[in-house]
């Protein structure tokens, strides 16, 4: 005899109705497999997020709002309104207390990817994660005028290689028409994958912003003019401009007075932010899309759950005479019970396992499709201790939920005594 | 003189929201191994009466000792334990769970009942030995047959495994609820004869209810239940069973 008789029904049962019980099962699989991935997609979206940028202490731009300054610096979405001016930039950089600074110059694109103009600090002294750096997986910073290091996925994207030539558009357009292609550049360095915005950059020099925009005058070429590439190299590359700062201090403390003091700048409207500060507001713009989804797909597990128990209930008629044969053979009413609530815990663990196996065959699809389109990237790990919780709290969602056709089927059978006349 | 294996002594039952009897039972008992046939017309209380006696139902009053117990006395899983113990029960049809397969239809009784399986493990040192001979006296001892679904069976086949299921583990009463009202007359007599063997051979005591009055000469006694009820008038329990 089997050590679990009620168990070794309850799945026999469930076989003899596979279509139904096969449905439910997959219903609440899809449900259970929601949950998991909206629960991983949040915490991996915080946690990329996050890690986005670590140690610098302020980040400086022309007078916006706190969070545009950290998208279109950090996260490269959005444009800056405004430049900061070079002597702002060194009045900054002068301060005491200030330990290093990486200026950013922002605005063109190189098919679809955002170009930064920055200096070689910014491999020096830009972190995400954990403070971990940014390393070359190829190639070294840039060196000469018209070199470029490119993030991992550009280069990946569009098949560079060191050495290759590029052409960097003006502005920000896809499909950019207007292209600086009488500067091309030359891939000097490709950076390892951060699963930062910095791996859909293109890093050139300032000089370089400076160089590319000789011939040019608000946003257009001037009609004529073309200096070459080695008449550039002679002239003073100085920049006048910058969009943003990122900030290093000696000491936390003295970040905040030092913020102080710069939203106070006289000589030009200036912004000052702490990304720590600017991060958890900006991710709390989405706490109500997150709390959304988070409904959302518990709403969905209740519909799955609800699925099950008319599932059951609907076959508690039909079954009328199985439960009557098992009470004729010796089966008590807790023996009923047992039967429908394991019926339905092989259900909940069924669908979670199935749910789980479906959660990893859409991660590995979309992990591609957010990595490129959305910058999100997910790691495929085995289920840790939140995904367990998780599924454990929907199986006992699953076997509560079961207990009620159970009562119904107990007080049916004693209703029913031995002879059952449908 | 052989002990009884019941005796009923002032039983009443009335249905819930009637306010008539339903039974009405003075005095009434059979003697172990006795084979008793109980016969009346639908509407006359056999039913009730075998509700009581299995144990499903409790009398409002009166005295039911079922092998020297008074199971009106025990507590719903009581009387729920005594029935798996003691008692096997064969129906007019549809005995058997369609999911399980014929051998796990006949030990069936074994999963709920220590004893019965203890017993069948006695007599023929491991349940499927048990179950396996009791197929095979009662004609299902074909491999063909146990593999089938127990959907495929006939009627007649599937009556032979509902006996079967009851008989095992011996179980001292055997309780069949018009277990012969589906099948045709050859399928009839050759299920009685199978079943009065089995009987013998565990030294069950058989309590056979029917409508169908050519069977009685078969039986050791013969009991209108009319003899023994004593409600003023027969009463219509279709409906309420």
């Amino acid at each position: 005899m089997n050590k679990w008789p009620i168990l070794a029904l309850a799945l026999r049962s469930l076989a003899n109705r596979k279509l139904t019980a096969g449905l439910t099962l997959f219903a609440l699989a899809v449900s259970m497999m929601l949950v998991l991935g909206v629960e991983k997609v949040r915490h991996e979206a915080k946690a990329s997020f996050a890690n986005t940028i670590s140690s610098t202490d302020l980040i400086v731009g022309a007078r916006s709002g706190s969070i545009q300054l950290l998208l279109y610096s950090v996260f490269r979405i959005g444009n800056a309104t405004n430049n900061i001016s070079w002597k702002s930039y060194n009045n900054i950089a002068g301060r005491p207390g200030v330990a290093w600074t990486v200026p950013l110059s922002l605005g063109d694109s190189h098919r679809g990817f955002r170009v930064i103009g920055t200096t070689t600090d910014y491999f020096k002294h830009y972190r995400y994660g954990r403070k971990r750096n940014l390393t070359f997986s190829s190639g070294k910073p840039f060196d000469d005028l018209f070199d470029a290091v490119v993030g991992w996925d550009v280069a990946n994207a569009l098949g560079y290689k060191m050495g290759d030539p590029m052409v960097v558009s003006h502005g920000l357009g896809r499909q950019g028409f207007k292209t600086h292609k009488d500067k091309p550049f030359r891939i000097a360095g490709v950076l390892t994958k951060t699963g930062t915005p910095v791996d859909r950059s293109v890093h050139i020099s300032l000089e370089a912003i400076e160089a590319i925009h000789v011939d040019w005058k608000s946003g257009a070429r001037v009609p004529g003019l073309q200096t070459s590439t080695d008449r550039v190299r002679q002239m003073d590359l100085k920049p006048r401009t910058i969009t943003a700062v990122l900030v290093g201090t000696d000491s936390r403390f003295g970040a905040f007075g030092l913020m102080r003091s710069i939203n106070e700048y006289p000589g030009e409207p200036l912004l000052a932010i702490l990304p720590g500060v600017a991060l958890q507001e900006l991710w709390g713009l989405m706490g109500t899309v997150e709390l959304t989804l988070s409904v959302i797909s518990l709403f969905v597990v209740f519909a799955g759950l609800l699925g099950m128990v008319t599932m059951m209930l609907a076959g508690l008629n039909e079954r009328r005479r199985e439960l009557a044969i098992l009470r004729s053979v010796g089966a008590r009413p807790r023996h009923l019970f047992a039967l429908l609530v394991s019926e339905a815990a092989a259900l909940s663990i069924g669908s979670a396992m199935l749910g789980l196996a479906l959660l990893y065959v859409a991660l590995l699809i979309a992990q591609p499709i957010l990595d490129t389109q959305f910058g999100l990237f997910l790691e495929i790990t085995a289920p840790n201790k939140r995904d367990q919780l998780i599924l454990g709290l929907l199986i006992g969602a699953g076997i509560l939920a079961g207990t009620f056709p159970a009562w119904r089927a107990c007080r049916q059978a004693l209703a029913d005594g031995l002879v059952v006349r449908v | 003189m052989p002990l009884p294996v019941f005796r009923v002594s002032g039983v009443t039952y009335h249905w819930r929201g009637q306010g008539h009897l339903t039974l009405d039972i003075p005095a009434f008992s059979v003697e172990s191994g006795e084979r008793l046939f109980i016969h009346g017309p639908s509407g006359s209380g056999k039913t009730t009466l075998l509700n009581l006696l299995a144990g499903i139902s409790k009398p409002d009053s009166g005295e039911m000792d079922v092998l020297g117990e008074n199971i009106s006395a025990l507590s719903n899983a009581g009387r729920d334990v005594f029935r798996a113990n003691h008692i096997g029960l064969i129906f007019q049809m549809f005995n058997l769970v369609p999911y399980l397969s014929i051998i796990e239809n006949v030990l069936l009784p074994c999963r709920f009942s220590t004893r019965r399986r203890e017993r069948a493990m006695a007599s023929d040192g491991d349940l499927y030995a048990a179950a396996t001979r009791l197929l095979s006296e009662v004609g299902m001892n074909e491999r063909r047959h146990q593999k089938q679904p127990v959907a495929k069976l006939s009627v007649g086949q599937q009556q032979r495994v509902a006996a079967a299921r009851a008989l095992i583990g011996s179980p001292e009463l055997i309780i069949a609820d018009e277990p012969t009202s589906s099948l045709d007359a050859t399928a009839q007599d050759s299920f009685l004869r199978l079943l009065f063997r089995e009987v013998e051979r565990s030294n069950s005591t058989l309590v056979f209810v029917s409508h169908d009055r050519r069977l009685e000469s078969r039986f050791d006694r013969v009991v209108a239940l009319s003899e023994i009820n004593h409600t003023s008038e027969p009463l219509d329990e279709g409906g309420a069973a």
